[in-house]
């Protein structure tokens, strides 16, 4: 890493609004082609931050460097080369075309009365191509759905051609798929452009899966980063997002209701083909309160088991006359003295609903 | 929209604007025949004295007034509808012709029996300077506040209220003052606030040209600065836009321009507003390089049609020009509001 270019470098920055230090003091350091998504719960601190980052509101103390230089010495139009932003700032006006909005991105470079170069439409042209936006260049910003105008504000900030982009919570309002491509999206830019790209964001699981890096801020100012990976393992990242009845399952990497300790079971997967089933049987089994013990080699006592065996679906199904069913699985719970079959996960909550009537809905 | 169909619309603007130039200049309670009106503006004689007398002092300098009036008003409305990003920003409705209003009141109450607006007028270039000065500085101070204010409001329907508000508290205090004045100056005071685009002639004509020029080319020179304050505050700055300069240049361009209108022409309303509307559904952009001389052409072609409404042909009397802005400005106001897409775009 010692041959990339250092693009942001903070030393006891300290973060907030005039006598009130939001963050900090806290050191960082942003390299050329890495990725890093802030995060943090709400009211962490992560919009100050990034804003201060950015040149938007003075830090409070510490130093900041922008790719060498002192922040506070830049001029706005020298640190407009350097940083190119995506706010949650509305941007409301019905006349604008996405190409329009695109171009404004030249505005660090071009003429007094903001006249293009052939070399501006080239960078426009590629960003919209990049950000994925060019089929709709001559379209009005109010026809655009939510994740399309953001993908055009993102292409806005390449046009910028910095070294640096910063987005805050950029996935904010985005349906699914539209946030996962987003992130998809930033994550190849980083690979092909060695841009720096720090992300403000609420999407835990999508942060885990793309950042190079992840700023993790705490209530009461505390401050960790690390690989994700690294955050996740120390308990790190469990600890920042604690609330009561929620907990991290570093198993998983997702987060968990937390259930009382309700009655035990054994879960055996019968070869890999049902490795998959198990895992949404657990969940099934874990909504409902049943603390699963996993695998055969437990030395645990346990007076219920469920085995998940693959291919013997067809017959049970038969058997029991249904036809929906999930794959050709098969469920079998067993106790001592009776062992019963089941086609679908339905149909084993059904059963065991019957015998533990405490643990499930009424 | 394609450069070269903006650039087509801006020049049958330029040549419509011209017909209905000429137009306005041979219509009034005069009759005078087309071919010498055609004569006058080519500067030749003509051999009735009163007839040139009409056009060289009253027609042609009300028409020019008329370009003015509208350039100015227009191009002030479309930087307030930029710089607060409120597409029923004016400088009627946020107050700042009032608080030109209250610049002038000031001279003329002030001045005691002695100064008048004719005696103003009268005056000359040092009284025009004078009056363009307090009406200028009025609508920086109502226009500072108002901006100071907008800051902590997102709602465009309340920041109008509050102009609103901001207008009549200042016109209040205009009434305050005029309680205690004579009434010949009151009188003369109510005659201005109709709004007139006549007696403005000779030296003011030329002081108030030099005024609303000076506040175009600000404008137009800052139209780069006014593109990036489409997204707002912080993407202009991040985009290399110093916020308090562009600020300050914008206040500076709109009072000017404002001040100096209201000051010779009285408050007038709803041109400010409606222009920037019409401008950006004709030309179909958002670019201010297009949009500053597309409302100074809509702008001039619309003081020159509500000039000659007001001064119907055939008519002995003038009606005030502000009766006329109002008839047709304020539909254009109610349909902004009611546009479909209102709520989706703006609020």
């Amino acid at each position: 890493m010692n041959n990339q270019t250092l693009l942001l470098r903070a030393r006891a920055l300290r973060v907030g609004y005039s006598s009130t230090v939001v963050a900090g003091p806290l050191d960082v350091d942003l390299f050329e082609g890495r990725l890093i998504c802030l995060l943090g719960p709400n009211g962490s601190g992560k919009s100050t931050l990034l804003r201060t980052l950015a040149g938007l509101q003075p830090p409070l103390g510490g130093k900041l460097e922008i790719d060498g230089a002192t922040a506070a010495r830049l001029s706005p139009p020298e640190l407009a080369r350097k940083i190119s932003l995506v706010l949650t700032d509305p941007v409301r006006n019905s006349n604008l075309t996405a190409k329009a909005l695109v171009s404004l991105g030249r505005y660090p470079y071009s003429g007094w009365l903001g006249t293009l170069g052939e070399a501006d439409l080239t960078v426009i042209e590629w960003a919209m191509k990049a950000a994925g936006v060019s089929s709709f260049q001559q379209r009005k910003l109010i026809t655009l759905s939510d994740g399309e105008s953001q993908k055009v504000m993102l292409a806005r900030a390449l046009a910028q051609d910095t070294p640096l982009m910063m987005l805050d919570e950029p996935t904010a309002h985005l349906d699914l798929p539209s946030r996962i491509q987003l992130m998809q999206l930033l994550h190849q830019l980083v690979r092909r452009t060695r841009k720096g790209i720090l992300v403000s964001t609420h999407e835990l699981d999508l942060a885990l899966q793309v950042a190079d890096e992840i700023w993790l801020l705490r209530d009461k100012g505390g401050f960790d980063r690390g690989a994700p990976e690294d955050l996740v393992l120390t308990g790190v990242f469990g600890e920042a997002f604690y609330k009561e009845g929620i907990r991290f399952d570093t198993s998983s990497g997702t987060f968990h209701i937390d259930q009382e300790q309700g009655p035990r079971v054994r879960l055996i997967a019968r070869g890999a083909p049902a490795a998959a089933a198990a895992f949404w049987t657990k969940r099934a089994l874990g909504r409902y309160g049943f603390t699963v013990v996993e695998g055969k080699e437990t030395t645990e006592e346990t007076v219920h088991s469920i085995t998940v065996t693959p291919g013997a679906g067809g017959e049970i199904r038969a058997e029991a006359g249904e036809i929906a069913g999930a794959g050709s699985m098969c469920w079998t719970w067993e106790y001592p003295g009776v062992s019963r079959s089941f086609p679908n996960i339905a149909g084993l909550l059904d059963a065991m609903g019957q015998n533990f009537p405490a643990a499930m809905p009424k | 929209m394609r450069p070269g169909r903006q650039t087509f619309r801006l020049a049958a603007l330029l040549l419509l604007l011209l017909l209905i130039f000429l137009l306005d200049v041979a219509t009034g309670s005069a009759r005078i025949p087309f071919k010498d009106v055609c004569r006058v503006l080519l500067s030749m004689r003509i051999d009735n004295s009163t007839w040139q007398y009409i056009m060289v002092n009253i027609r042609i300098p009300k028409a020019i007034t008329a370009v003015l009036a509208g350039c100015g008003l227009s191009v002030s409305g479309l930087q307030m509808q930029t710089l607060f990003r409120n597409p029923l920003a004016g400088p009627d409705v946020l107050g700042i012709t009032a608080g030109a209003s209250l610049g002038v009141a000031a001279v003329m109450l002030a001045g005691g029996s002695i100064v008048t607006m004719y005696t103003i007028k009268e005056l000359g270039i040092a009284g025009s300077w004078l009056v363009i000065a307090a009406a200028c500085l009025g609508a920086a101070c109502i226009l500072m506040l108002v901006v100071a204010i907008a800051g902590r409001i997102k709602d465009n329907v309340v920041m109008l209220i509050v102009g609103v508000m901001i207008g009549t508290i200042t016109l209040s205090l205009i009434s305050i003052w005029q309680y205690f004045s004579s009434s010949d100056l009151v009188k003369d005071y109510l005659l201005w606030t109709f709004g007139s685009l006549g007696g403005v002639s000779g030296s003011q004509l030329l002081v108030f040209t030099l005024a609303v020029f000076a506040g175009l080319l600000i404008s137009f020179f800052s139209s780069k600065m006014l593109d990036a304050l489409l997204l707002g505050e912080n993407y202009a700055r991040s985009m290399g836009l110093s916020a308090r300069r562009a600020r300050i240049i914008i206040i500076c361009s709109t009072s000017l321009l404002a001040g100096s209108i209201t000051a010779f022409c009285g408050p007038i309303g709803f041109i400010g507003i409606a222009v920037p509307h019409l401008a950006r559904s004709l030309f179909n952009t958002s670019s201010h390089r297009i949009l500053i001389p597309g409302c100074c052409l809509i702008g001039t072609l619309l003081m020159l049609l509500c000039d000659m409404i007001a001064q119907w042909p055939g008519s002995q009397n003038v009606l005030p020009i502000n009766i006329i802005t109002a008839l047709i400005g304020a539909p254009v106001v109610i349909g902004v509001i009611l546009r479909r897409n209102y709520r989706r775009v703006y609020s």
